[in-house]
């Protein structure tokens, strides 16, 4: 009996530490500062599309301290892979080297899925962001609200609390979103470092938001 | 020639493609001195052939690996609510009018075409008050539809990882700096000892009623990369 009570403790002890611990590493996300120790590596969560589009605009925008660049896809989408490439090539490279690899993984979510297959999927996803988040180990994940982009946060996450690595999660919702934030965007505003929105409107409604007018 | 190119992206929306081809629409059109109309009908059941509206130049296709150059050459984008479509013909600087699908309602693309609606940077009608918003709608209301500034998403996020300004940056300031301070300098003497003779280029646009303080505006900070 006292065997069963104590280990039901441990548990629970175990659970309010976990979301203790969850809870400051979110926290002290913007005291972390990689910049000032060198480039800062960027995992790039591209989608399909708009997505890509846009994402690929905030990348342009962004120097070349921001290196390697290590984006991920979906394993269906070729276009985005073609996009990537020519991106790249464009960019001006101070350096004579572009540093830029393209990864695949598993789509977490095709268009018009349904909940309970989603949540499955995304468990599969996991399964590969994983290994491919603790290998490349990078500085921040960026990300503009594919489905793909809630297991490799969550991943990023997993390194910050087992105290492995800080990974800054840097999310940006579609500038479609005007009065309420994409599925991805609700999972993730409370787990980002950093959640750009590009409307007033929803700056309002969710206050940790960051708003700095459109920026794609 | 005066060229209308309606957009339905990868949706199909047969209503609008049936409207925008009857009689009294196409008159509309012809009243306003458009000329062409061009057609992407995408998923659609509706495929209008060429010689199904004697009045005008009917062109129509389902898709395209880009329909940037048909947006390009138009003088006049009628759209879905799609968010694609709407930034697309917006960003090439063309006068837009959504023709809301009524049937798809709750629809969360309907969001930003509201939103640039109510910031008047698009028409918005449905298919049963098309006809009314050709024949009265003012395309001079629209406002222009600037770029969004990723440049300042980029600012933040160096400031907040502390990223540092390289070396050839701050140079590139510094020389922005002085140059500056230089203009101001030679601007402030110009202007008190004389109006008659402007001594920088830029002067000349201002007006001579202008106040004085206009002409120390910044020149503008925007380091080409």
């Amino acid at each position: 009996m006292s065997v069963v009570e104590g280990a039901v403790l441990a548990l629970l002890l175990l659970c309010v530490l976990f979301i203790i611990r969850v809870f400051v590493v979110v926290k002290t996300g913007s005291q972390f500062k990689p910049g000032t120790r060198g480039p800062v590596s960027v995992l790039v969560v591209v989608g399909s599309g708009g997505h890509t589009t846009e994402i690929l605009r905030l990348m342009d925008s962004l120097s070349s301290a921001y290196s390697p660049r290590h984006y991920v896809i979906a394993d269906t989408d070729r276009m985005s892979e073609e996009k990537i490439c020519s991106f790249e090539n464009s960019r001006p490279h101070p350096n004579s080297k572009s540093q830029f690899t393209i990864c695949r993984i598993p789509r977490s979510r095709e268009v018009h899925q349904s909940w309970t297959s989603s949540v499955v999927s995304t468990l599969k996803a996991l399964r590969f962001s994983l290994p491919l988040v603790f290998r490349l180990r990078p500085d921040m994940v960026l990300c503009n609200g594919p489905g793909t982009c809630v297991p490799l946060c969550v991943a990023g996450l997993l390194l910050g609390i087992l105290g492995m690595k800080k990974v800054l999660i840097v999310y940006v919702e579609s500038i479609c979103r005007v009065q309420t934030l994409s599925l991805t965007g609700r999972i993730l505003y409370p787990v980002s470092d950093y959640f750009f929105v590009q409307w007033s409107s929803l700056r309002d409604k969710y206050p940790r938001s960051i708003f700095l007018g459109r920026i794609v | 020639m005066k060229t209308v190119f309606v957009t339905v992206g990868t949706t199909s929306f047969d209503e609008l493609i049936t409207n925008i081809t009857s009689s009294e629409n196409v008159q509309a059109l012809k009243a306003r001195g458009y000329e062409r109309l061009v057609l992407q009908v995408g998923r659609g059941s509706l495929l209008p052939a060429a010689d199904s509206c004697p009045h005008i130049r009917l062109e129509a296709f389902r898709f395209k690996d880009s329909i940037a150059e048909d947006i390009k050459q138009a003088d006049l984008v009628i759209s879905h609510a799609g968010a694609g479509s709407c930034l697309e013909a917006l960003g090439a600087g063309r006068p837009l009018l959504v023709v809301v699908n009524d049937k798809l309602m709750n629809n969360h693309q309907l969001e930003l075409a509201r939103q640039l609606h109510s910031d008047s940077h698009l028409l918005y009608c449905t298919c049963t008050t098309l006809t009314e918003t050709l024949t009265t709608m003012d395309l001079s209301v629209l406002q222009p539809f600037l770029p969004g500034q990723p440049k300042n998403f980029a600012n933040f996020l160096d400031k907040a990882l502390g990223i540092q300004l390289q070396v050839f940056s701050v140079i590139f300031i510094l020389i922005r700096v002085q140059e500056w301070c230089l203009d101001g300098s030679l601007l402030k003497r110009t202007d008190v000892s004389t109006h008659t003779k402007p001594a920088q280029p830029h002067i000349v646009e201002y007006a001579p009623s202008a106040p004085l303080t206009m002409c120390y505006q910044l020149p503008s900070f925007r380091p080409e990369v």
